[in-house]
């Protein structure tokens, strides 16, 4: 990551296209399991990089070669979840998909995850998902969050407990049954 | 699998669609798109500033493109509201109210494009009638050569601009013949 911050503060216009492959897996996946909404995620994927590049564009080279990349691009993808941001409608968009008929591919038991997601407490379910989806680190998650490392590890370490127990109950319940 | 390799499972690759989609949105890939217009096929590039290039739909637009604009290009929509905008623009020779690019040009050019945006369908204006209007009398030659860089031709009428003696003049979008054609269609020649 340091390589490319060096790049990006060099060309950016060269280098943002390396920065967006090599983060877009992480922030389209976290996103995903933030908002259980495969379009929506996409969108804020998009918009997320969109902004990241706009403000990159604004910034000296040496404050991009400073840059923590992705807890920075980030710490603009969950405002946008926050702030319910819908991608602008005056932009140029991709055709390939559209004519192609392109479904997305759901991940492995969506629904299921769907459901246990909304019974863990915010912050537990957003600290879950950035550590183990998006496999940010503790500090990353940190500072993405503005919460103290140590805050962050025990909502992880709550979090997996809480999932422990629903996955269980949902084994009893299907042994049940 | 322990609940974290569950986790990890729910990691999947972003669609195919973000990298396109953020590389139009910043710009750093222009759009395009195939339009019928008076000439024909053509293709229309697009970015979030506006209309970038008009070129013939023929082998190599990309190439030419390319190398002209040192932007790649992908197929795309434009936004929504300017598709209406880009085919009037097209049939009527006019920009109107499509936003049009001008980065590929100096500020003399595009000062010189936009007296021709304003030259009227079914007239012509000669490259010292347009030197006059940007308040330059003696750079008619300047105005020729800003004709020939017109990265939107027929949206920017530059074929409305002839010779003074009356001859045709050069044509990028393909040559002469291809200026004589449209000028007829317009009723400025017969």
């Amino acid at each position: 990551m340091d390589d490319l911050a060096r790049s990006l503060a060099s060309d950016l216009d060269e280098a943002f296209p390396d920065l967006v492959c090599r983060l877009q897996r992480g922030v389209f996946s976290g996103l995903r399991q933030l908002t259980g909404d495969h379009h929506r995620a996409e969108d804020l994927t998009q918009e997320a990089f969109i902004r990241a590049y706009r403000a990159m564009r604004t910034y000296p080279p040496e404050r991009i070669q400073a840059m923590r990349l992705r807890g920075w691009v980030w710490t603009i993808a969950l405002n946008l979840v926050r702030n319910e941001v819908r991608a602008e409608s005056r932009r140029p968009k991709p055709a390939r998909l559209e004519e192609a008929g392109y479904l997305p591919e759901e991940p492995p038991d969506s629904e299921a995850w769907r459901r246990r997601w909304t019974r863990l407490p915010p912050a537990q379910r957003q600290a879950v998902i950035l550590r183990h989806v998006a496999g940010l680190t503790y500090r990353e998650m940190s500072e993405v969050t503005g919460r103290p490392a140590n805050t962050v590890r025990s909502d992880v370490s709550r979090g997996l407990a809480r999932l422990r127990s629903i996955i269980e109950e949902e084994t009893k319940e299907e042994e049940r049954i | 699998m322990t609940l974290e390799q569950k986790l990890e499972r729910l990691s999947v690759p972003a669609p195919s669609g973000v990298s396109d989609g953020v590389a139009l949105g910043t710009g750093l890939s222009d759009g395009f798109r195939v339009f019928e217009s008076p000439l024909g096929s053509v293709v229309v590039a697009f970015n979030p500033l506006g209309v970038s290039a008009v070129d013939l739909f023929t082998e190599g637009f990309q190439e030419r493109f390319a190398d002209r604009f040192r932007r790649s290009l992908l197929e795309a929509r434009p936004p929504r509201d300017w598709e209406d905008l880009i085919i009037r623009a097209l049939a009527e020779g006019t920009p109107g109210a499509l936003p049009v690019d001008f980065r590929s040009v100096t500020s003399f050019q595009r000062l010189v494009l936009e007296q021709t945006a304003a030259i009227p369908r079914g007239e012509t204006r000669s490259y010292g009638w347009l030197a006059n209007r940007t308040g330059r009398p003696g750079a008619a030659r300047a105005v020729g050569q800003t004709m020939a860089r017109n990265p939107v031709p027929l949206v920017i009428p530059c074929h409305r601009v002839v010779l003074s003696d009356g001859r045709i003049g050069h044509y990028g979008l393909g040559g002469a013949e291809r200026k004589r054609r449209l000028l007829r269609v317009e009723g400025a020649i017969s």
